[in-house]
């Protein structure tokens, strides 16, 4: 069973392939190509990325200052990998070489040119880290995430043990590390689903180029999408029907049914008493060329225990991610492509369990929002129609997210249609494909259909590939060498220019927030004088919470003050509730709530604006910038705020206690 | 050591690496790489060969998640017993990884 990944089994046209080897002369410029366009492209990313000016970014992101050089480098590392993939004998090591340079250059570039961790969200998730190993306490009012704090409390242990202060200082590279984290069970999950060398890497490039949901920062859904690829990864490289092996102890383990077909031997008895019960579920069939590596006996026990490791891992640390894996190993299971019966309803009783015992703090205060909030409809309002709006370009921005989406899924489609049509039996990535559909149904917001198609990309990208891998007879002979060689550019061309279209979508779709995600040091520097003014206690506005703050004093208590962290506020949010309301009102509810607060025994409130939060609302179409501008010169005549801070992108306001009557 | 395997040694490496690197300073970026390579690797080197998986590139690749999953499955065990501190935290892992490579040494995998 011993394998590598530097030496696939290639599908029968691979083989064919390596029967007559290719011209010495060919063989020289595949090797040497890399050697050539690896260093360019890597000198010329790092000659360019320090030199991207982030501040003049308008609504289209991050393109619309990305400098040439940054386009020509990603593009020659595609077209260099393109020509080593072609090759049916080409070093695994070298094409995985090339992938983690992608890796680092396309999804590096905010972190090489931006000064913080970008977005709002990485702070908050700091903030959260911070609070666990600072009290101890999971306290499941404080919001949301306190019900699935794994994640934060492994976080908090790695900062605290790491003698930091902060998880921040992990989150501006997180994104380069977390896909790098990616990349290797992504190749295993692969592996399992053709050993197709081509095929795997091809699929690996492509997932890694449509990645472009930014679910991949410090945060949960970023290590429990690494617990999900793992999961699968083992499912089909493990857990698959015993059928193939060929030794009487597995024959003896197929027959044991639900409980012995994991641990064959000496279970049949318990299995019997069981498997009655049970439907006859047909072993599903392999994919083309793949060998069964099924395991039984204690190490498929122990296999089908770290898939149970895994996933509550994933469960304490995510609401959506165990959904996914559940739905996945359900599907598996049902059509025989995973023999352990148990394991959907183990996994089952453990979600159920969570959300009964421990998650319940949420589930008691979002009750109407739970039953009402799933179904098509009110998903589809919230995934697609609600998120059509904004800014003229960042609508451009919107409908090219949903155009790349549709591109991926259409060449995954015409991929499946063609594996199908040549009998390839990709049974299993088509079900993993579909797998993520019922998500949709859940009460997840806004986001279900980018998580959805992030749970599916590593099969979208596995049949979009397959277009670029067809079953035909391209080994060269004596007679066609030229016409081969031919086809052979042609095919480099196809995918490289294909894979760099797909390539430059997908920085338009992924850094098309850039302007609001992107944090100025002024920025930063602005909330760091508003924790040193604000005393602990005091409430924080901001004109919208996109801003890097919560990243300490994250927990807020009305009547006990050790939880009294600071309370954090939006004005957005706000106005949101009654968009009648003048700007006039809104400054005089700013004086209101923040003067209650002080009069309640806490000190006075701040109100903090900045770039990056006017930046939102121009994006995605909330405030004008002249009610912004209005109320805040409302604000400063009522004689009630003191600008306390001001540099070129922020202002802190802070209440003035009114004078005693 | 043969028995234990690279992987094994890997596990004791990044263990003794953060072991040593509690001598540090905090605020130290040694420190914090040896955390971050110790929650990385230790308790997943430790514990992956058990499975006999016969696959060295699988095993290598399983270290990464079974490590991560163990460091959040036992921070959460901690915090709901109400009995987290960061150097508990520490020992529980630590006897999680020696656990494992003992039983690495006693009975090589299952799969042997």
């Amino acid at each position: 069973m011993g394998t590598t990944l530097l030496t696939e089994i290639p599908e029968v046209s691979e083989a064919r392939t390596r029967e007559v080897s290719p011209a010495r002369g060919r063989k020289t410029v595949a090797v040497l190509l890399p050697v050539v366009l690896l260093p360019i492209s890597l000198i010329l990313w790092l000659s360019s990325v320090g030199s991207i000016d982030m501040a003049a970014m308008n609504d289209y992101g991050l393109i619309s200052v990305l400098p040439a050089t940054i386009w020509v480098a990603l593009i020659l590392l595609i077209l260099s990998f393109a020509v080593c993939w072609h090759r049916s004998d080409s070093s695994g090591a070298l094409l995985a070489l090339h992938i983690v340079l992608f890796i680092v250059l396309f999804y590096g570039i905010p972190a090489a040119a931006g000064d913080s961790p970008r977005g709002p969200i990485v702070y908050r998730h700091a903030g959260i880290a911070d609070y666990l190993i600072r009290t101890g306490i999971v306290n499941t009012r404080q919001d949301a995430y306190f019900n699935w704090p794994g994640f934060f409390m492994g976080l908090g242990w790695t900062v605290k043990i790491g003698g930091m202060s902060s998880a921040l200082v992990l989150g501006k590279w997180a994104t380069v590390a977390v896909n790098l984290m990616y990349l290797p069970p992504l190749v295993m999950l692969l592996r399992a689903l053709t050993r197709n060398s081509r095929l795997i890497w091809a699929a690996a490039l492509l997932f890694f180029i449509l990645n472009w949901v930014n679910q991949d920062y410090l945060a949960p859904q970023s290590i429990t999408y690494l617990f999900y690829l793992m999961i699968l990864t083992l499912a089909l490289t493990y857990l698959r029907p015993l059928e193939a092996m060929d030794s009487a102890q597995a024959r003896r383990a197929l027959s044991a049914g639900v409980g012995g077909s994991i641990g064959a031997a000496g279970e049949e008895r318990l299995a019997g008493r069981w498997s009655r019960w049970l439907p006859n579920i047909r072993p599903g069939s392999m994919p083309h060329g793949v060998p069964n590596t099924a395991v039984g006996g204690i190490s498929g026990v122990l296999v089908a225990m770290t898939v149970i490791l895994l996933f509550g891992a994933a469960v304490t640390s995510h609401q959506l991610t165990p959904y996914a894996v559940l739905s996945a190993l359900t599907l598996l299971v049902v059509t025989g492509q995973c023999r352990v019966r148990g394991l959907p309803v183990l996994m089952a009783v453990i979600l159920v369990t969570w959300t009964i015992f421990v998650a319940s703090g949420y589930i008691d205060g979002h009750l109407e929002k739970i039953t009402t909030g799933g179904g098509v409809k009110t998903s589809t309002a919230a995934n697609v129609t609600g998120r059509l709006a904004g800014s003229d370009q960042h609508l451009v921005i919107i409908w090219e997210r949903i155009m790349l989406s549709a591109t991926a899924w259409l060449m995954a489609f015409a991929g499946a249609f063609y594996r199908f049509r040549t009998r390839h039996r990709d049974h299993a990535a088509a079900i993993l494909a579909a797998a993520p559909v019922p998500l949709f149904l859940l009460p997840y917001g806004g986001e279900v259909l980018m998580r959805i198609y992030f749970f599916m990309l590593p099969f979208v990208a596995f049949f979009a590939a397959t277009l670029f891998v067809p079953d035909r007879a391209d080994a060269p002979t004596a007679d066609s060498s030229g016409r081969w060689a031919l086809h052979r550019v042609r095919d480099i061309i196809l995918f490289g220019g294909i894979a760099s279209i797909l390539m430059a979508a997908s920085f338009v779709a992924r850094y098309g927030n850039e302007r609001m995600d992107y944090f100025r040091p002024n920025e930063t520097a602005a909330v760091k004088e508003l924790y040193r003014l604000a005393p602990r206690g005091s409430w924080l506005l901001a004109g919208a919470s996109y801003l890097p703050w919560r990243y300490q004093d994250y927990e807020w208590s009305k009547t006990d003050p050790s939880q009294a962290g600071h309370r954090y506020l939006s004005l957005a949010h706000e106005w949101d509730l009654d968009p009648t309301k003048s700007p006039r009102d809104m400054a005089v509810w700013t004086a209101e709530t923040l003067r209650a607060n002080a009069t309640a025994g806490r000190p006075p409130g701040f109100l903090i604006l900045s770039r990056s939060q006017r930046a939102h609302q121009e994006i995605l179409g909330g405030l004008s910038q002249t009610a912004m501008d209005d109320y805040e010169r409302i604000l400063v005549r009522s004689d009630k705020f003191k600008l306390v801070y001001e540099n070129e992108d922020a202002k802190i306001y802070a209440r003035i206690q009114d004078k005693p009557r | 050591m043969k028995r234990l395997g690279w992987i094994g040694l890997a596990a004791i490496l990044s263990g003794a690496g953060l072991l040593l690197a509690l001598a540090l300073p905090p605020g130290s970026a040694w420190r914090l790489a040896a955390a971050v390579v110790f929650a990385s690797v230790c308790p997943g080197a430790s514990l992956v060969p058990l499975l006999g998986l016969r696959d060295n590139v699988m095993e290598v690749v399983l270290v990464l998640p079974v490590s991560f999953a163990l460091v959040i499955l036992v921070a959460t065990a901690l915090f709901y017993s109400e009995l987290w501190s960061a150097e508990r935290q520490l020992a529980v892992l630590l006897a999680i990884c020696a656990g494992g490579l003992a039983a690495r040494l006693i009975r090589p995998s299952a799969g042997d």
